[in-house]
């Protein structure tokens, strides 16, 4: 909901034709705060962290982080889409829990350092922030503020 | 005064016994170079081949020294010339059609070129192949809808053995549940008839709670008294037994001084942890891994995992991992930490001694895969 539409609803509600009473704006004013301040909370303290940390790799609104070990349908899937959209603007692709590079860059045909918007997180550093999934995820941002994170599955794409 | 003197007593023996099992921690903490001779070993890679492979076999094929490697995410087995350290073929298994063989190939054993065994995790079946990578025959092992069957998986430290018209595959239990409900670790599966059974016996501590995912099954085979060697990660104890008779099986103290008892999560069959960091914790506090026999030395050498903080698996940091020798009798022959680096689970047997694989050598140099053959300087 969009924060034009919360303005108009909220001043129909307090018109004097409007049937609503000051407890139904109330109720519905809490309602609507509360949902707010859920979706605040539904980033946790590790993406934050982690997101802080691409602040440092990128400017991009759509990060992906791609381990490459875990779910292999998933990954592999991931892995292709980075390939295929390799060049696209605003998109970086963040490639962690490696324990063999050589499979990674043979998978992905991308060299380490050649490509500005691909890291390859070698010493995990991911891990370490709080990063202990066997999916790929997509951090979706504006101007670098974090607005949701979404695990990616093989039916992602569709 | 004798109080005041008691009391310091007391604390300088504390201080003087916790400094004292420190250094030997310390002391510890390398490979033990009066146990072991350290040699080097490496083959080459190709550019497509990376360092972990599931299941390796020590073979001779017409007089010729070979080491097997299958790896799992290609589907294929790489065979070298173990002397001229040269790769000799790659055998790549299709993953459908009529000589398919699916996408979950977890274990291979070579008998010959025209006979090598590979097993389907998910399909519970196991494809005849060749070397040109033909399917010849596929046996379906069927278990009778109970939980009574071991989730078979067979690898480096599970293989699969041949013997007469069975094939014995060994595998993880589900999950811990009631005496009652449990079957038997191995399954025999008899390759004319195709019918499979179950055989062999779980340690007495497996009934006593939940396990987690410490219940795994490891074994060897010695070839000239065709005798199984299994060793239980949460067992201190071994066995050592034909798989025909229970009565016969051989029961041996194989503990290592650098684990505590292992104990189970919980003593509930169906305990759920309370958080995820309560089943960390008890993964990482340590547990006994796979077993080789060396036939040519004549000793055990048995592996396992130090216990780890949930800091330490917080911070990424790699295992460490420890090697116990016995001998014959079992006899413990002494015991070490393995430098870091060192992949046990890869762990084989050749007439150059212990290949163990090295990972950091691997991330300097991935063209290579370098192994630290170890021997025994002693007995």
């Amino acid at each position: 909901m969009t924060n034009r539409m919360i303005f108009f609803l909220l001043m129909s509600l307090l018109s004097k034709r409007s049937k609503f009473s000051i407890a139904s704006f109330l109720c519905l004013f809490i309602i609507l705060t509360v949902s707010c301040f859920n979706n605040s909370s539904g980033i946790n303290q590790a993406e934050k962290r982690i997101n802080a940390y691409f602040d440092r790799k990128t400017n991009a609104d759509s990060v992906f982080i791609i381990p490459a070990t875990g779910c292999s349908g998933c990954i592999n899937k991931a892995l292709l889409f980075a390939q295929k959209h390799q060049t696209g603007h605003n998109r970086f692709y963040f490639v962690t829990n490696i324990t063999d590079l050589k499979l990674v860059k043979n998978q992905i045909e991308i060299e380490p350092n050649s490509k500005s918007n691909f890291y390859f997180d070698k010493d995990n550093t991911l891990s370490k922030l709080g990063y202990k999934d066997i999916y790929p995820y997509l951090y979706v941002r504006r101007d670098r503020i974090l607005l949701s994170v979404r695990i990616i599955t093989p039916d992602f794409y569709l | 005064m004798k109080e005041i003197l008691s009391t310091f007593l007391f604390v300088f023996s504390i201080f003087f016994y916790s400094c004292q099992s420190e250094n030997n921690q310390v002391n510890k903490n390398f490979i033990n170079n009066d146990l072991f001779f350290t040699q080097h070993y490496s083959i080459r890679l190709d550019s497509l081949t990376g360092f972990e492979s599931e299941c390796i076999q020590y073979v001779r094929n017409s007089s010729v020294e070979q080491l097997l490697f299958f790896y799992k995410r290609s589907n294929k087995i790489n065979f070298y010339d173990f002397k001229e350290k040269k790769l000799i073929k790659t055998v790549s298994f299709a993953k459908e059609g009529p000589n398919g063989v699916g996408t979950s190939i977890s274990g291979f054993r070579w008998i010959s070129d025209s006979e090598i065994y590979l097993s389907s995790y998910w399909e519970h079946r196991i494809y005849v192949v060749d070397v040109e990578g033909n399917v010849k025959k596929k046996l379906d092992i069927k278990d009778d809808g109970s939980l009574k069957f071991p989730v078979i998986d067979p690898n480096n430290n599970r293989p699969i053995i041949k013997a007469g018209n069975d094939l014995i595959l060994a595998g993880t239990l589900y999950k811990t549940l009631p005496r009652n409900k449990i079957g038997k670790p191995f399954v025999v599966l008899n390759l004319k008839d195709g019918k499979s059974k179950l055989v062999g016996q779980y340690p007495e501590k497996i009934f006593k709670g939940d396990w987690d995912i410490k219940d795994e099954t490891f074994f060897d085979f010695d070839e000239l008294s065709r005798k199984f060697i299994i060793a239980f990660a949460i067992s201190d104890s071994v066995m050592i037994t034909d798989l025909k008779d229970n009565s016969e099986t051989k029961h041996f103290l194989a503990k290592s001084s650098f684990l505590e008892e292992i104990k189970p999560l919980n003593s509930s069959y169906d305990y759920e942890p309370s958080n995820s960091d309560e089943a960390n914790e008890y993964v990482l506090s340590g547990t006994y891994w796979n077993i080789k026999y060396d036939q040519f030395q004549k000793v055990y050498y048995r592996f396992g995992i130090l216990p780890r903080t949930l800091a330490d698996f917080q911070a990424a940091k790699n295992p460490k991992f420890f090697i116990s020798v016995f001998d014959e009798n079992f006899k413990p022959l002494g015991e070490s930490l393995l430098p870091e680096g060192l992949y046990p689970p890869m762990a084989t047997i050749t007439p150059m001694g212990l290949l163990i694989p090295n990972k950091n050598a691997y991330d300097k140099q991935d063209d290579f895969l370098s192994f630290d053959v170890l021997t025994l300087k002693k007995k």
